[in-house]
């Protein structure tokens, strides 16, 4: 579904990503983790076509999209949730899933009739937000909602797009432990649906729920494989394990 | 205890608004039915300044350039329908088609280079856009250059309105902020509308979800630019006279004022704000000949203090409403 | 086509952009720096003009009054910071154009309460007021050449301050990556008031110094600072190098433009319509020049780096 060509991207003289080259197969959940600074958030902004890369190329579902702007990739069914929570905050939790509803409807130049009244907007909106557990929430403000509510938010607007492949950039980052725990639920729950490339830096839940692990360190893929794999390879251990269990 | 204070208030602005040449012919003044005929044309422009700057986030600081194109449609027409007797350069409708197909297209023109640009660079684009389209007129010596030129006439609506009376230009006035009121709720509610208050929001977010922004931005510039013009024809009609002064840079200044202060965004705001505007002009420029140097540091104390303009300070009196009959009725049982 | 018309005119070119430059370069690093859009440096420039009107008259001589207005200048712009626009950093755009339009209103009735509605005319020095001959037997005002001598003076000297001194590199770092300043640990404030003190110096000189080329009068820097405008987005945002080029391009362009344009159009046109469309196009000819940079290059000519 997803193949990175030995990518390549730094700033200034840093090297963020020095030639990363993975796959993810379709229907997987393949997470990519790595200690803080190891570049794996300037990896999921380069598929999702934020960032451009210095180098290398970036397959999705055939096509190469290294250059295609964001909202075509957004087209070609790739779906991505922000770190920092990335939300319309003004708007209610139920608008901001019929908004991303509408932009897979075809355009959106309809001047007259009323969008919140289209049932062929609201309804599949509702349905998203059930599949995040938010549908009882529909008509507070987005800006309103708690912490682990917005990002819940956010995966149903990711759903919204109807997309092949999800793009999770920590989606437990400033969570306690009972948001946590739900989100583990509404990602098992998507798993198999779609294929997922997950980002965190939780161990327990990358072993959860991953298929494949690549691990990542100051930019370089140390290591593609199943999470048993992972968890015994001498090198993960030593450049990432290690120092988890240390702490431990 | 369903009634809600702010509607209620701009229920009754709204039927003043319809009432006021009665009550000026009432009173034999018929001076405030231009006053207010002023406070209707600019709220038209306000409503369609607020489609951008309101709803989709856009602060264009040269939007008065459409009130000119507007005025001068009608100022050239009527100059070459007196001049050279070509009848159908008077016509009210023809006046109303090319000034809103020009200012469909100037939008489109400023709009296609200045949205490419975000933040200060786009509020200094337009302006100086704003100001070529001054600088134009004002060198135009042929129609009047600086000094502006005198209509002789009105647009003529062949028989089926006479403007040259001032109530039925007033009227004409109401109508078209009804329609334009009309027209700015349906559209920032439909899908287009969504998707505008959506690149206001989040732009970031909007392109992720599989919007082309710049598109949908461009739309609404232009929509908003072809509504201004009409008000700009309405404006020359009112004031028999055009000239560069019509589009000068602080005319779009006072039009993003009446925005804000009203507030931004919701449907009535402007509409508050113009009147609010030119009243509080009028009051204060009773009082002092220096009434500017206590409207500048106003502007600044609301900018600071009153965030959501007066149409927030209505929301939040609907709020203590709310609370006031809650606690009564806790009483009561 | 009249050549030494040309040379005059090139030369009045420059001496505009040198006063659009002086304008520019405090206003670009305003922008740049604090993110804030100053549409009160207009205002600035008034206040320079009608202070070295005042002083003038007081002292009686054009150059102390000037040397007296500077620092008067500057001081009024660091209160106006302190008491008005340092609440507006963290504001959005809207904010600050709406609280700085409402300053320049404030501005223009103090001006016109204190200093009357009429315009003021100040009188040149004996020794500036005349003209010198450059070469060729062609003559051009002394205190013309004196503003352009002053103004690249200025320049020189901005560019010591900005790459040779420590407060220049904080401005540097300022203009491309402001958040990274403020983690350095430097009083942001403090370098924000003089940042904005020095941009009304500037401001405020390129008033004193057009005041006995033009009137004294009330809205005076309004006009002039939308022509800045252009001259900051030409140049890009935050840079003082570009505030320079694009400031002598706009001057060169809008000057000349404006005189030679009925020629080059009859060229093409007949002279009637050529006369006729000439002041009109003349005056669109720097809003085109921007539109087409902007086409080709949307964050100007010298962009800020790290965006």
């Amino acid at each position: 579904m997803l193949k990175v060509n030995s990518l390549v991207k730094s700033f200034g003289g840093l090297l963020a990503i020095d030639k990363l080259s993975f796959q993810v197969e379709t229907g997987q959940l393949h997470a990519v983790i790595g200690p803080n600074g190891a570049g794996k958030t300037t990896l999921i902004s380069q598929i999702s076509g934020e960032l451009k890369p210095d180098s290398g190329t970036i397959f999705f579902d055939g096509n190469d999209i290294s250059e295609t702007p964001i909202h075509l990739r957004s087209e070609l069914g790739l779906a991505r949730s922000f770190q920092i929570t990335n939300i319309f905050l003004e708007m209610t939790t139920w608008d901001n899933v019929a908004l991303a509803v509408q932009a897979q409807t075809g355009h959106s130049f309809h001047f007259w009739k009323d969008a919140r009244k289209e049932p062929n907007l609201r309804e599949p909106a509702l349905e998203f937000l059930k599949q995040v557990g938010l549908e009882e929430r529909n008509n507070i403000l987005a800006g309103q909602l708690s912490h682990g509510e917005q990002r819940q938010l956010e995966i149903a607007m990711a759903l919204a797009t109807r997309p092949k492949m999800l793009l999770l950039d920590e989606p437990m980052a400033g969570m306690g432990p009972e948001e946590s725990n739900a989100m583990v639920k509404i990602l098992l729950g998507l798993k198999r649906k779609l294929t997922i490339l997950l980002i965190e830096h939780d161990m327990d839940v990358v072993f959860t729920l991953a298929d494949m692990i690549t691990v990542l360190v100051y930019g370089r893929g140390i290591a593609t494989d199943s999470p048993d794999a992972i968890r015994n390879n001498p090198e993960v251990q030593a450049a990432y394990l290690g120092e988890e269990e240390d702490r431990a | 205890m369903n009634l809600s204070p702010r509607i209620f208030i701009i229920t009754v602005l709204m039927i003043c608004l319809g009432a006021v040449p009665l009550i000026a012919d009432g009173i034999d003044e018929p001076f405030y039915t231009v006053l207010f005929s002023r406070m209707l044309i600019l709220s038209i422009g306000a409503v369609s300044l607020n489609l951008i700057l309101g709803f989709g986030g856009m602060v264009s600081f040269g939007h008065a350039v459409y009130l000119g194109i507007g005025s001068y449609v009608v100022g050239i027409g009527t100059f070459h329908a007196v001049e050279d007797g070509v009848d159908w350069m008077a016509n009210g409708f023809i006046h109303m088609a090319i000034a809103v197909a020009v200012s469909a297209l100037a939008g489109l023109i400023i709009g296609a280079i200045s949205l490419r640009t975000r933040g200060v660079y786009f509020i200094m684009i337009t302006l100086a856009f704003a100001q070529m389209f001054y600088f134009v007129a004002v060198g135009n010596e042929k129609y009047g250059g600086d000094d502006g030129l005198s209509l002789y006439m009105r647009s003529d609506f062949a028989g089926l309105i006479d403007l040259s009376i001032d109530n039925s230009l007033y009227y004409l006035n109401f109508a078209f902020l009804l329609l334009s009121l009309y027209l700015c709720h349906r559209l920032t509610n439909s899908r287009f509308g969504m998707t505008l208050r959506g690149t206001k929001s989040n732009e970031q977010r909007m392109e992720s979800i599989g919007f082309p922004v710049f598109r949908y931005r461009l739309v609404a510039f232009v929509i908003a630019g072809a509504i201004c013009g009409l008000a700009g024809v309405l404006s020359a009609n009112q004031t028999d006279f055009v000239s560069p002064a019509v589009m000068h840079w602080t005319r779009s200044g006072d039009l993003i004022i009446m925005v804000v202060l009203g507030g931004l965004g919701t449907l009535f705001g402007p509409v508050i704000g113009a009147v609010a505007f030119l009243l509080l002009e009028e009051f204060l420029s009773g009082i002092t000949e220096y009434w500017q140097l206590f409207f500048g540091p106003m502007l600044v104390l609301v900018v600071i203090f009153a965030r959501g303009g007066i149409d927030g300070m209505l929301v939040g009196l609907d709020r203590w409403w709310q609370n006031y009959f809650l606690k009564k009725k806790a009483e009561e049982n | 086509m009249n050549w030494i018309l040309l040379l005059e005119q090139t030369l009045n070119g420059f001496q505009f952009g040198i006063l659009l430059f002086l304008l520019a370069a405090g206003l670009t690093l305003i922008f740049g720096i604090m993110d804030l859009i100053n549409l009160a440096h207009g205002s600035l420039y008034m206040m320079g003009a009608y202070f070295a009107a005042t002083f003038t008259e007081w002292t009686d001589s054009f150059l102390l009054g000037a040397l007296l207005a500077l620092p008067a200048c500057m001081l009024f712009g660091v209160i106006l910071e302190r008491i008005a626009l340092k609440t507006l950093y963290t504001r959005s755009h809207l904010d600050q154009v709406l609280a700085t339009f409402g300053l320049i209103l404030f501005f223009n009735e103090f001006v016109r309460l204190i200093w009357g509605p009429i315009g003021l005319d100040i009188p040149l020095p004996e020794l500036l007021s005349g003209s010198v001959e450059l070469f060729f037997g062609i003559r051009y005002p002394a205190f013309r050449l004196v503003i352009i001598a002053v103004g690249i003076l200025v320049a020189f000297l901005l560019y010591l301050l900005v790459s040779k001194t420590r407060i220049g590199m904080l401005i540097r770092a300022g203009a491309s990556n402001r958040q990274m300043v403020s983690a350095l640990g430097v009083n942001i404030n403090l370098l924000y008031t003089i940042v904005f003190g020095l941009g009304a110096a500037l401001a405020g000189l390129a008033g004193m110094m057009a005041a006995p080329i033009m009137t004294v009068e009330i809205g005076m820097g309004e006009g002039i600072l939308i022509i800045t405008f252009v001259v900051i987005v030409i140049g890009g945002v935050g840079s003082i190098k570009g505030a320079f080029v694009a400031a002598l391009i706009v001057g060169f362009i809008d000057t000349v433009g404006r005189s030679f344009l009925p020629d080059i159009l009859g060229l093409f046109v007949s002279n009637d319509v050529a006369d006729t469309a000439a002041p009109a196009i003349s005056s669109m000819l720097i809003y085109i020049l921007m539109a087409l940079i902007l086409a080709i290059k949307p964050q100007g000519l010298f962009p800020p780096k790290g965006t």
